[in-house]
């Protein structure tokens, strides 16, 4: 389209001589090939200036902040993964401390609870056995006044069989001829 | 547009004019208004990177940021384009950039005068770029730089065809860069300039019409300064890539 325009601009610039008036010369100026040297000797001179200044100047120092820049970045952005890490780290060794703490508070509670059993239980046993030597020591005292009774009973069985015989049969039985019988009697009873 | 109150034609605004009438052995080497112009585009890019670095802060501020901008990007180009060898070449590919970007950005300035509107400065340039990037093609890799007439892997029966397509699509390579460029900014300023005599000419009834078409492709005028130094710069990076690998 601008090839079209520049057709046009151009066309109308060579047939009407009225807009390519007065004191200009004919012609295209970019075609006048007498004006191309001092266009290209300044060209020359301002370009390798334009190059010199852009190179020493502004060039170096430009792309010294861009580096810096992008080295303090990656920089920061190191330290904060490294922070980041130590923070983690903490945590975790937090943590690891409160669990082994937890664990020390269980121990020390599953000792005392055991302790306080241990001697509920040897306190019960102490009991237990008093209780069964009581008991025991009763049961002697009962089986020894049982024993003691039941010779009481030899006795006066012995004596009332020697009185009812003597009242009975008129017979005097001493006590070593009438034993034998009443032993008898009373294993025949029980 | 028209200086002094005189009514010009619209290539008036290209007239070279001699403002230092000087001359060198025979050569004429007056200072022109082209001459004047080049010197503002060197003072004016200097002075604007100068202050625009002077600050280097971490944290950059508008004009930092527009110098480191126009920085990477003129590296982005060279690298995608011309690989890690060719940022030893950056510092004169990011002049050439800032040298047209200026002087088609200057150029857009009322009663200024544009630099690469000239087909003088624009072939300058354009034959200065492919012939040192062929030299540096040859310097580095002797007779193997002719390879780029010749892409690997094509029949040999093809050969001579494509090596005749290659050297002349080679040799018009300055011919369409400097054309591209000059003609561009001839085109727009000539196309602003026909629209502004318009407005004159139509007076205050009709003038409205082509003054608002004037502010639409002043507009324009700017996106395509920006873009011809754009493509001017890319098409070096790219030439400037055959220099390093030559063969496709």
């Amino acid at each position: 389209m601008r090839q079209y325009m520049l057709g046009l601009t151009l066309a109308v610039a060579a047939v009407s001589p009225a807009l390519a008036e007065g004191a200009e010369k004919k012609g295209l100026p970019q075609l006048r090939f007498e004006d191309f040297p001092p266009q290209i000797f300044w060209l020359a001179v301002t370009f390798v200036l334009l190059l010199v200044l852009l190179s020493t100047l502004v060039l170096p120092k430009l792309q010294g902040t861009i580096e810096g820049r992008k080295a303090k970045l990656e920089g920061d952005l190191s330290d904060a993964v490294r922070l980041k890490d130590e923070a983690a780290a903490a945590i975790a060794a937090y943590e690891k401390a409160l669990a082994a703490a937890r664990q020390r508070a269980n121990a020390i509670a599953a000792e005392a609870k055991a302790k306080i059993e241990a001697a509920a239980a040897a306190r019960k046993a102490e009991l237990e056995a008093q209780l069964a030597e009581e008991a025991k020591a009763a049961e002697a005292r009962i089986s020894a006044t049982k024993a003691a009774a039941l010779a009481e009973v030899r006795t006066i069985a012995l004596d009332a069989s020697r009185a009812i015989t003597a009242k009975v049969a008129g017979i005097e039985v001493d006590e070593a001829s009438a034993a034998p019988a009443v032993d008898a009697a009373l294993a025949r009873n029980g | 547009m028209a200086a002094g109150g005189e009514a010009h034609g619209p290539l008036h605004q290209f007239e070279i004019t001699r403002l230092v009438p000087l001359d060198l052995g025979g050569v004429d080497i007056s200072f022109t208004n082209s001459a004047l112009w080049m010197v503002i585009i060197v003072a004016v890019s200097t002075l604007f990177f100068v202050i625009a670095t002077s600050r280097a802060a971490i944290v950059p501020g508008r004009l930092q940021s527009i110098a480191e901008l126009s920085y990477e990007f003129v590296a982005g180009l060279l690298r995608d384009n011309a690989g890690k060898e060719g940022m030893k070449y950056f510092p004169f590919v990011f002049t050439i950039f800032i040298f047209v970007l200026m002087a088609n950005m200057l150029g857009m300035v009322p009663y200024s005068f544009t630099v690469t509107s000239h087909l003088a400065v624009t072939a300058t340039m354009s034959f200065i770029i492919i012939i040192g990037i062929t030299v540096l093609g040859i310097v580095k890799h002797g007779f193997g730089f002719f390879h780029v007439f010749l892409p690997s892997g094509v029949p040999m029966w093809l050969a001579p065809l494509l090596i005749v397509i290659e050297v002349i699509s080679y040799l018009t390579r300055p011919v369409s860069l400097s054309v591209r460029l000059f003609a561009n900014m001839m085109a727009g300023h000539t196309t602003l300039k026909v629209f502004a005599s318009f407005v004159v000419g139509l007076g205050v009834l009709a003038g409205w019409l082509p003054l608002l078409f004037v502010v639409a492709l002043t507009g324009l005028e700017v996106l395509i300064a920006f873009l011809q130094a754009y493509i001017f710069t890319i098409l070096t990076c790219i030439y400037l890539n055959d220099a390093f690998h030559p063969h496709h």
